[in-house]
């Protein structure tokens, strides 16, 4: 089989989407069959946790990640997000769901630095006090993870220095900026951080639900910026899962067979085989199955 | 011995342009849209900078406002004459008691309920058909839109026609506050949650100058790890980035002229600082105003057509995103001894 050709460096980008972002496995699989392989991989909030996984071992990512995620789901102190919340809520809570996530995150990756993987790899945090995406470069992988996956409420705060990393899906829900800051020239996006529900769900939402539904709609905005912004001067290939719950873990490898199906769906459109035509990424602009509607 | 009284001299006594308005629309390419942020009770400050505005030749074409700005763009597009008087009367007398009312009350017992809200809004209906003559948006003097978000799909939403009141009501519904509205059978909240401050909006709609009033922001609070220091630094940094991208979205096609707001307010919702808020804001933009006039003005020697496309604004207007590619022009303070 030819492989598809990307401008290099390919960096793949694994969005935030918390259960969601189960979905990403599949993807990455998909595109790994097709021997697309990347130059660095890039990742924010759960999407960091993948994209670790991936770096670390390519070949054994399949497994390792479906493994990682099971026994997260698994774990009844950590697949519940609402009692993560309310732990979070209750203040001295929130090292515990850190403590756990932690445990899980360990039995993969122990003590490994950056420069153990396989791959370049970037995970993206906030910092609290600038209010702009912060790569983490410091911490070991597993504190990295701790610190872009830092669900505010859910988790504390990192400490890193003098400053407090939290989430960075919250200043880059799909971290394409940070990916060409590092210098890709392409870009393949594993996008499971739609904000959204359906029109039949939205009329029975509690005060709370349309209160985090209005925070992911205000990250999901900053994101669409952020995809026209880097479609604007490389090609962006967009994989996009909107369904399956963000918030049921218990449910969440579920939803790794959609994540095959749509990234077979998008990636073989530019794949060389059965002597059909197909199309050459090259030009920059957004490829895939997502579209940036204007406002 | 009594402070002596603090009241701004005269914008013509306290530099050399001749008497009369600021001269600036001569330079602005047409339609100029005033672009109004949202922000509960710093909604104050909007009144302030159309004082300052009012000292110029400059006048909104048409208007487009989020939550309480949406607010004052109907004020405004309602009378444009009589806008700021009647602004006085509003900001004088808005609390979150005219908002909310008694339904506030029962928060405490109603949080743990599956409602839709913690307050309703039959108050906050009442105080807006008591500020507003108008009922539909056909009934405004000016072009005036005001921007809500789509709950379900987390788009923004400028209505510019039928029922004003409701739009407004939409438009401000805080979430979890204020219950989300229904317009054409979609669920509206907050248009914060899409587009805090409708720069691009505007544009899309074809203003031919930006003219943004923002509403300031509160005093930066030392950084912790408390979840609701958390939660409310997050809201501030989600807004800024909103911000950010409508301003270079909106700067890079046309000139995006951004009025200076104070930085040291309360919080959003505390209306006892709406008057200092107000007064300050005034004094900021009406030097500004003045700068802006001296620099890129149709009496300043380069300027001899219509201002070029850009952001002007003073030289860090903003905690802007650094990733942003802005083309500005800076506006700087002139001597106002």
């Amino acid at each position: 089989m030819t492989q598809i050709r990307f401008p290099r460096p390919l960096a793949f980008v694994f969005s935030g989407g918390l259960a969601r972002s189960a979905s990403q496995i599949g993807m990455c699989e998909v595109a790994n069959e097709l021997g697309i392989i990347p130059d660095l991989v890039v990742g924010s909030s759960t999407g960091a946790i993948n994209a670790a996984v991936f770096a670390k071992d390519p070949e054994r990512f399949g497994t390792e990640a479906r493994l990682l995620w099971e026994g997260v789901a698994q774990d009844k102190a950590l697949s519940s997000i609402w009692r993560s919340t309310l732990r979070g809520l209750a203040g001295s809570g929130s090292t515990r769901t850190q403590t756990m996530l932690r445990k899980h995150l360990h039995h993969v990756f122990h003590d490994m630095e950056h420069g153990d993987l396989s791959i370049e790899f970037l995970a993206v945090a906030t910092d609290l006090s600038t209010g702009h995406s912060a790569p983490v470069r410091n911490l070991n992988i597993v504190d990295s993870l701790i610190a872009s996956a830092a669900f505010p409420v859910v988790m504390a705060p990192t400490p890193d220095g003098g400053d407090l990393l939290i989430d960075g899906s919250v200043v880059a829900g799909v971290p394409v900026g940070q990916a060409l800051a590092a210098g890709a020239k392409s870009i393949i996006v594993f996008d499971t951080g739609a904000s959204g529900v359906g029109d039949d769900e939205v009329i029975s939402l509690g005060w709370y639900e349309v209160l985090a539904l209005a925070f992911t709609h205000l990250i999901r905005g900053q994101a669409d910026h952020d995809l026209a912004l880097a479609a604007m001067s490389v090609p962006v290939v967009v994989i996009s899962q909107t369904t399956g719950s963000p918030f049921s873990l218990r449910r969440a490898v579920d939803g790794i067979d959609e994540g095959r199906r749509l990234a077979s769906e998008v990636l073989l459109e530019f794949a060389p085989h059965h002597g059909k035509e197909y199309r050459k990424i090259g030009k920059p602009g957004l490829y895939g199955n997502y579209s940036l509607e204007p406002t | 011995m009594a402070t002596p009284l603090h009241v701004p001299k005269p914008i013509a006594a306290t530099d050399n342009s001749p008497r009369g308005p600021v001269q600036l629309q001569a330079c602005l390419p047409r339609p100029i849209t005033f672009v109004m942020a949202g922000g509960g009770a710093h909604g104050a400050v909007q009144w302030g900078l159309l004082q300052a505005l009012a000292e110029t030749d400059v006048a909104a074409d048409a208007l487009i406002g989020t939550s309480a700005g949406s607010l004052t763009s109907a004020i405004v597009g309602e009378d444009p004459l009589s806008a700021l008087s009647r602004l006085s009367y509003v900001w004088s007398q808005l609390d979150l008691d005219v908002l909310v009312g008694d339904s506030w009350v029962s928060i405490l017992s109603s949080a743990t309920k599956r409602r839709r809200s913690l307050a309703d809004n039959t108050t906050e209906r009442e105080t807006l058909e008591a500020i507003l003559v108008a009922r539909s948006f056909a009934d405004l003097q000016l072009p005036t839109a005001a921007v809500a978000t789509d709950l379900a799909t987390g788009k923004a939403k400028a209505f510019d026609s039928g029922d004003l009141i409701t739009a407004l009501l939409a438009s401000s519904a805080i979430p979890g506050m204020l219950p989300p509205v229904t317009i054409n059978g979609r669920e509206y909240i907050d248009g914060l949650a899409s587009a805090n401050l409708p720069a691009r909006l505007a544009v899309e709609r074809g203003a031919g100058t930006v003219i943004v009033l923002d509403t300031g922001s509160r005093e930066p609070v030392p950084m912790s790890k408390t979840p609701t220091k958390v939660v409310a630094r997050v809201n501030g940094i989600l807004n800024a980035r909103q911000r950010s991208a409508a301003l270079a979205f909106a700067s890079s096609r046309v000139p995006t002229i951004v009025l200076p707001t104070p930085q040291n307010l309360g919080a959003a919702l505390d209306f006892r600082g709406t008057m200092s808020a107000a007064s300050s804001a005034y004094e900021l933009a009406r030097t500004f105003l003045s700068d802006f006039a001296g620099q890129y003005g149709p009496k300043a020697a380069r300027a001899d057509h219509d201002l070029e496309r850009g952001l002007y604004a003073r030289r860090t207007p903003y905690d802007l995103d650094p990733d942003l590619r802005l083309q500005l022009h800076s506006v700087d303070a002139g001597d106002h001894s």
